[in-house]
């Protein structure tokens, strides 16, 4: 089989052989192709055997002539080849055939040992097979580790799905490839919706106290490789907005060449745990922070806790006083007192606004108010107090301070004379004075919530015109003169409303003074005042009708109607008559001046025309003027407003004025001036007399003052006219006054005010 | 000739203004009181009265209200007299609708002018 020199084997796993292969076994090869299965029944290997057969082709074509001879040696030689091709061809092409065929490799030492090409093929199969055989074995090696491996990473999942703490996986890009249900419920994202997102955008964490947005702790696990840990106070914000305080945790994903493939975020719910840690935080600030010494300590006294306030007040430092005994803190004779209060602790009992003693650091005592509670453990049983103390010092400062006040104004109240009680808005008393209580004969103590009329004037309701109700309605003061026929005084209450700061009326304070003396002086004086009213008008009266008689009698003589007279009858008669004239005149003086005092003249205000009252009046005096050689000038003002006035009495001042002008005026005139300014009229009377000096100006308008002055002028007056004109203008509610300059003239001034009348 | 009734207590009073009226031409009755005042109305009507308002027995006042009470007298001119002061004789003159007032002392001149004005002259 020497020319069988060519041949091939081919072995593939992947593909069935090549097609030339496969050709070359249709044509003109001797050649198979055998699929190898797999373990999974379907191919896992080719094996193509092919040999050329170009010789064997060759040989048919030698010596046609020579048959016959050639057949008995070709016979014997194909008997030969026969047996040599079978045992050397045959044979092993079937043992190949059948291993190919079945699969199964036998063992044959003969094809072991072959040397020619069939022993090489059979060790190639041989090898092929053992080869094939360790592959299997290879692969069946391989599966049962990914079998294992499957069971185990499913377990891992099952282990990280019911896990407490939120896990996510990413790929080393950060997009998410695994996420857990707590991580789902957390973010707000479920399984689907967050793979393969970039964990970056679903996981949105924010910085507790600033509210900006961190870093996410997986960038620097994929950046740097590095385990980036529970940065703290970082809040997740989850899809729905909710937000969740978190500790979160990232670390990379390596493989085994330790190439970051990935990462992996824990992190975990610490809303709850944040919000105890908050309490708890503002407790112990609350307590550092407060005023009042907050103290701790075990039932055997030992001090346990201190804040900032009780080493302010006790002068104690936390750090000096923890671990020592409460009793430092109590003053001589006080140190029992620390062990009755926790006996009462002990029994459960809450002591609370416990006025006491304490000493300082410094040996200063204070004064303090303590509350005190039990302190109890897990298990409900006490094992210790907790003392809060205030220092109360300046408050008993304050206190006595406030008693020494009280005390002060109590004294003065019960002091007064005055009859002073304080009433609420309902007249309901809420206090009295000592001279109260006395008069009315009640205790302080028994009258509060008793009504004021109830004790002041014992009846059942206020009276009609009650103060204090005028009071509380107003918010003014007011006043009550009342007879009391129990005490039969004259009593004069009067009532002040007390205010809050809104300034409502709150209540009043009365003061009631017995007024019994006064009214007594002023009913006499009331009574003196009529008495002397009644006795003017009388004696006017009674002087009036005699001197009417005597006028008449003189009148009747000097006319001549009773006869004629001589000169000097005439001239002493004429004495006689301008005498009884003007003892009419004073005696009309007198009373009007007694009437206007006391108020009983009466007023008839009407529009009038000043201007013509003026005219008027100057019209009836001018007699007397030209009499003296005098002229009355009129300058009036044409566009002067009627002026209510009552025109007999601004004609009784006009006619006073012109005439006491007249009287005091030798040379030159007498002028009469109207005006109009603003809302008033003034009148002017201006004369060129002898004037009043300065110093007489205020005393002008006094009455009977001119008798008192007397010399410098010519009387003829009973120096009541201007004291009545006073009075006549200031009940017109008018001004009168006079200018004057000693030797030149005055200048009286009349000032009436208009009242517009309003269309 | 008109007859004029004066009356007033004071007998100086009567005489003075009784001798002024009589020279002015008029016939002149007096009477001291209210009472006599009346009674003499009644039997001797004036023209005019001259009626002092303080009096004894019968005041001027009320002789006034009984005139102006009596349709018969009523018409009778009453000039009321007073020795008060005041304005307060106009208004009670306006209240018992007398026909005017003279306070005393008075000037006869004006007084005389008053009677003229309301009755005429004497004649």
């Amino acid at each position: 089989m020497g020319q069988l020199t060519k041949g091939a084997v081919v072995l593939s796993f992947l593909k069935p052989p090549p097609t030339d292969i496969k050709a070359l076994i249709k044509t003109n090869s001797i050649g198979f192709t055998k699929e190898l299965p797999g373990l999974d029944g379907k191919p896992a290997a080719y094996l193509s055997i092919n040999i050329e057969s170009r010789e064997l082709v060759a040989h048919k074509l030698f010596s046609r002539h020579a048959i016959t001879v050639f057949f008995g040696f070709l016979i014997s030689v194909l008997v030969f080849m026969l047996v040599f091709l079978t045992v050397l061809v045959s044979i092993p092409l079937s043992r190949i055939s059948q291993v190919l065929k079945t699969g199964q490799l036998m063992s044959s030492p003969a094809m072991e040992k072959d040397a020619g090409e069939f022993g090489d093929i059979w060790r190639l199969i041989s090898r092929f097979f053992e080869q094939k055989k360790e592959l299997l074995s290879e692969i069946t090696e391989r599966k049962t580790v990914e079998e294992k491996l499957r069971t185990s990473e499913a377990r891992l999942s099952t282990i990280l799905k019911s896990i407490g703490d939120g896990v996510i996986a990413t790929d080393n890009k950060g997009y998410v490839i695994f996420i857990n249900n707590v991580a789902q419920r957390l973010i707000g994202y479920g399984a689907e919706a967050a793979a393969g997102k970039d964990l970056r955008t679903i996981f949105n964490i924010v910085d507790e106290l600033t509210g900006k947005k961190t870093d996410n702790p997986i960038d620097r696990a994929l950046q740097e490789g590095v385990i980036s840990g529970f940065a703290n106070h970082t809040v997740l914000i989850s899809k729905d907005g909710t937000r969740y305080s978190i500790d979160d945790s990232a670390a990379p994903i390596r493989d085994e060449k330790g190439n970051i493939t990935g990462a992996v975020l824990i992190f975990r719910d610490i809303t709850e745990r944040r919000r105890k840690e908050e309490i708890n935080r503002r407790l112990a600030a609350i307590v550092q922070s407060s005023d009042d010494a907050i103290v701790g300590k075990t039932l055997d006294g030992v001090i346990t806790d201190w804040n900032k306030g009780a080493e302010k007040i006790y002068g104690y430092s936390e750090k000096e006083i923890k671990g020592k005994l409460i009793f430092i803190l109590s003053p001589e004779g006080r140190k029992n007192e620390v062990r009755d209060l926790t006996e009462r602790i002990v029994k459960g009992e809450k002591i609370e606004h416990f006025e006491t003693v304490r000493v300082r650091k410094d040996g200063r005592h204070i004064d303090v108010s303590l509350t005190m509670s039990p302190i109890y453990n897990a298990s409900g049983d006490i094992v210790g107090a907790s003392a809060i103390g205030r220092d109360i010092t300046e408050r008993k400062i304050m206190e006595g301070k406030l008693v020494a006040t009280a005390k002060e104004w109590e004294v003065t109240f019960d002091s007064i004379s005055d009859l002073i009680s304080i009433h609420d808005r309902d007249s309901k008393l809420l206090r009295v004075n000592k001279a109260y209580a006395d008069f009315f004969k009640v205790k302080p103590e028994e009258i509060t919530g008793k009504y004021c009329y109830s004790i002041v004037h014992g009846t059942k309701e206020p009276c009609i015109d009650c103060p204090h109700q005028y009071t509380v309605k107003t918010k003014k003061p007011a006043r009550l003169e009342y007879f009391d026929s129990r005490f039969n005084a004259y009593l004069e209450a009067s009532t002040s409303p007390i205010f809050d700061k809104n300034n409502e009326v709150v209540g009043t304070v009365h003061i009631i003074k017995d007024i019994t003396e006064r009214k007594k002086a002023e009913q006499k004086l009331k009574e003196a005042a009529e008495l002397k009213s009644h006795f003017t008008s009388m004696v006017s009266h009674e002087l009036r009708t005699p001197l009417t008689a005597i006028k008449e009698s003189i009148s009747i003589v000097a006319d001549g109607t009773a006869g004629v007279l001589n000169e000097e009858q005439k001239d002493f008669l004429g004495m006689s008559k301008k005498n009884v004239d003007r003892l009419a005149r004073l005696i009309n003086d007198v009373l009007d001046y007694q009437k206007l005092e006391s108020g009983k003249l009466e007023f008839h205000i009407q529009d009038n025309d000043m201007n013509e009252i003026i005219r008027e009046t100057a019209a009836a005096m001018s007699a007397v003027a030209k009499e003296k050689g005098l002229e009355i000038i009129l300058n009036l003002d044409s566009k002067l407003p009627l002026v209510k006035c009552d025109r007999d009495k601004i004609v009784q001042v006009l006619s006073n004025l012109i005439s006491n002008a007249l009287k005091f005026t030798e040379k030159g005139g007498i002028t009469v001036v109207s005006e109009k300014k603003d809302n008033i009229v003034e009148l002017k009377v201006k004369d060129t007399g002898i004037g009043i000096k300065n110093e007489d100006l205020p005393r002008l308008f006094r009455a009977f003052e001119q008798l008192a002055q007397g010399k410098e002028r010519k009387t003829g007056s009973t120096g009541l006219g201007l004291a009545i004109s006073k009075e006549i203008i200031d009940k017109h509610r008018g001004k009168i006054w006079a200018e004057s300059e000693f030797g030149k003239g005055t200048v009286f001034h009349v000032i009436l005010p208009v009242i517009e009348r309003r269309i | 000739m008109k007859k004029v009734l004066v009356v007033d207590d004071e007998p100086d009073i009567l005489k003075v203004i009784s001798f002024r009226l009589k020279k002015a031409g008029y016939e002149v009755l007096t009477a001291g009181d209210g009472k006599a005042a009346l009674d003499l109305i009644a039997v001797n009507k004036p023209d005019l009265i001259l009626l002092d308002l303080r009096m004894p027995v019968l005041s001027g006042e009320e002789v006034c209200v009984t005139l102006k009470a009596s349709d018969e007298l009523k018409t009778i001119p009453v000039i009321l007299l007073t020795a008060s002061s005041g304005g307060k004789i106009a208004d009670k003159a306006k209240e018992l609708r007398a026909d005017d007032s003279m306070v005393k002392p008075f000037e006869a001149e004006i007084l005389l002018e008053k009677v003229r004005k309301i009755i005429g002259g004497a004649v």
